[in-house]
């Protein structure tokens, strides 16, 4: 006779009992409950019996190829030994270097003349090297001259000559002497009063010019190019000596 | 020399730097370790191999382990995933992948137990059958088959070492058992 509350799956509520009593861990109120099931239920008999047959073939199994084996005879590495025995035995390279410099293992002379020897060989490689070459250079390259554009060598010529004039207005005594150049002189102021005009720099700038420090620009052109440039003879509005000296002529 | 007192006070001598203490815990675990491996593996020279890999493993993370755990549980859980690290790499090189043929016959596995007497070579047939229907258990249920008849372990004692309820090892090897029963149901022994 079948128990009607059997279920053969997992959750079969004689499914542990079973297990017990097929490996003798039952307690005897748990046999005796599960033998009168038992008498009841075909197919938990049939279950126990299939149950106890895989048991013994796993016996066999064991009994036939595990049993007659040999232990495995671990065996411990001694080098892990060692790594694992010293707490101390993996430093990183900060705690190396620390260990090297610590004034317990070689005196702290030691560690100072060794700290000087570093140091004083860093300097050595570093003054092999051209580690700093490129922004020495860039240093002491000849640095471009305010005088390389046209306009600023005239404005900077014309202030020259204009505080030359100042200084021979304020004191006529020094100049007695030099009545020769006196008319050259005059000649070159004239000139200088007429440069802003041509050069297209405003005569109020012109005084700031020399005080103010003029940037450079960007696109640099040397001197030497200049005598090359071509100008062309309609372009050319700049004075002429010779035309300066005809106008003064006639007022003279 | 013989080291006494519990697992976990001889990992703290381990700990302390006493080396003949872990040797201690080689010494009384490394029967069953080995025979875990063997149950879980199959094959001798595996099972080998995992039972050294584990205890070196336990040694070298001898610093992680935790004092809440027993030392039986953390040196079982160490060789389970060893042996599955080595299933899956013999999984990948398709090396004799531990399956059995579901073809139905007369002469099944129970069948042929039933017969007496039976022969050395058939005897033989019988446990490589026995051996893939366990080694296709799932990795739970296969390892409380093991534990139970491997290394011989009480419910109690698998139950305290996987650290799950009593009746959870019951329920566990019951149904093993049962999948066991139906694999080998369907599974032809060739009589010779």
């Amino acid at each position: 006779m079948q128990n009607n509350n059997h279920k053969s799956d997992l959750n079969c509520a004689f499914g542990e009992t079973l297990v017990a009593v097929l490996y003798n861990e039952a307690t005897a109120a748990e046999t005796e409950n599960f033998e009168r099931h038992l008498n009841r239920c075909r197919e938990c008999s049939e279950e126990l019996a299939a149950f106890g047959m895989l048991r013994n073939a796993v016996s066999d199994w064991r009994e036939t190829e595990f049993a007659p084996l040999a232990l495995p005879n671990i065996v411990l590495p001694d080098e892990i030994k060692k790594i694992e025995a010293a707490p101390t035995g993996k430093h990183s390279p900060f705690q190396s270097l620390r260990a090297f410099f610590t004034p317990a293992n070689f005196g702290w002379q030691l560690s100072a003349a060794g700290f000087a020897g570093f140091i004083i060989l860093g300097l050595l490689f570093i003054g092999s090297t051209d580690l700093f070459k490129p922004i020495k250079e860039v240093a002491d390259a000849p640095r471009p001259s305010v005088n390389a554009t046209p306009e600023i060598a005239i404005a900077q010529k014309a202030e020259r000559e204009r505080d030359e004039t100042t200084v021979e207005k304020n004191n006529p005594s020094a100049n007695a002497s030099n009545q020769p150049e006196e008319k050259t002189r005059k000649v070159t102021a004239r000139i200088n009063d007429k440069t802003p005009k041509h050069s297209g720099i405003p005569a109020a700038r012109n005084d700031n010019l020399s005080k103010r420090r003029i940037p450079v620009p960007k696109t640099e052109r040397k001197v030497e190019d200049l005598s090359i440039l071509p100008v062309a003879e309609a372009d050319d509005n700049s004075p002429r000596l010779t035309n300066l000296l005809e106008e003064i002529e006639p007022s003279e | 020399m013989s080291q006494t007192g519990t697992d976990e006070k001889l990992v703290e001598m381990a700990l302390a730097g006493n080396s003949d203490a872990f040797g201690e815990i080689v010494r009384r675990w490394e029967r069953k370790i080995f025979a875990l491996c063997y149950g879980m593996l199959g094959r001798e020279e595996d099972a080998r191999d995992a039972a050294q890999e584990t205890f070196v493993s336990a040694f070298r993370n001898l610093n992680g382990f935790r004092g809440d755990a027993k030392v039986s549980s953390w040196l079982h859980r160490i060789a389970v995933n060893q042996c599955l690290t080595r299933l899956r790499r013999q999984k990948t090189r398709n090396e004799a992948p531990l399956e059995i043929e579901n073809e139905d016959d007369s002469s099944s596995f129970f069948a042929a137990a039933g017969q007496l007497p039976s022969g050395e070579t058939e005897q033989k047939e019988r446990i490589e059958t026995v051996r893939k229907a366990v080694g296709a258990l799932p990795t739970d249920l296969k390892q409380v088959v093991v534990m139970k008849e491997f290394e011989e372990m009480t419910f109690q004692e698998i139950s305290e070492i996987l650290e799950i309820p009593l009746s959870t090892v019951k329920s566990r090897l019951y149904t093993a058992l049962k999948q066991l029963k139906k694999r080998l149901e369907k599974t032809p022994l060739e009589v010779v």
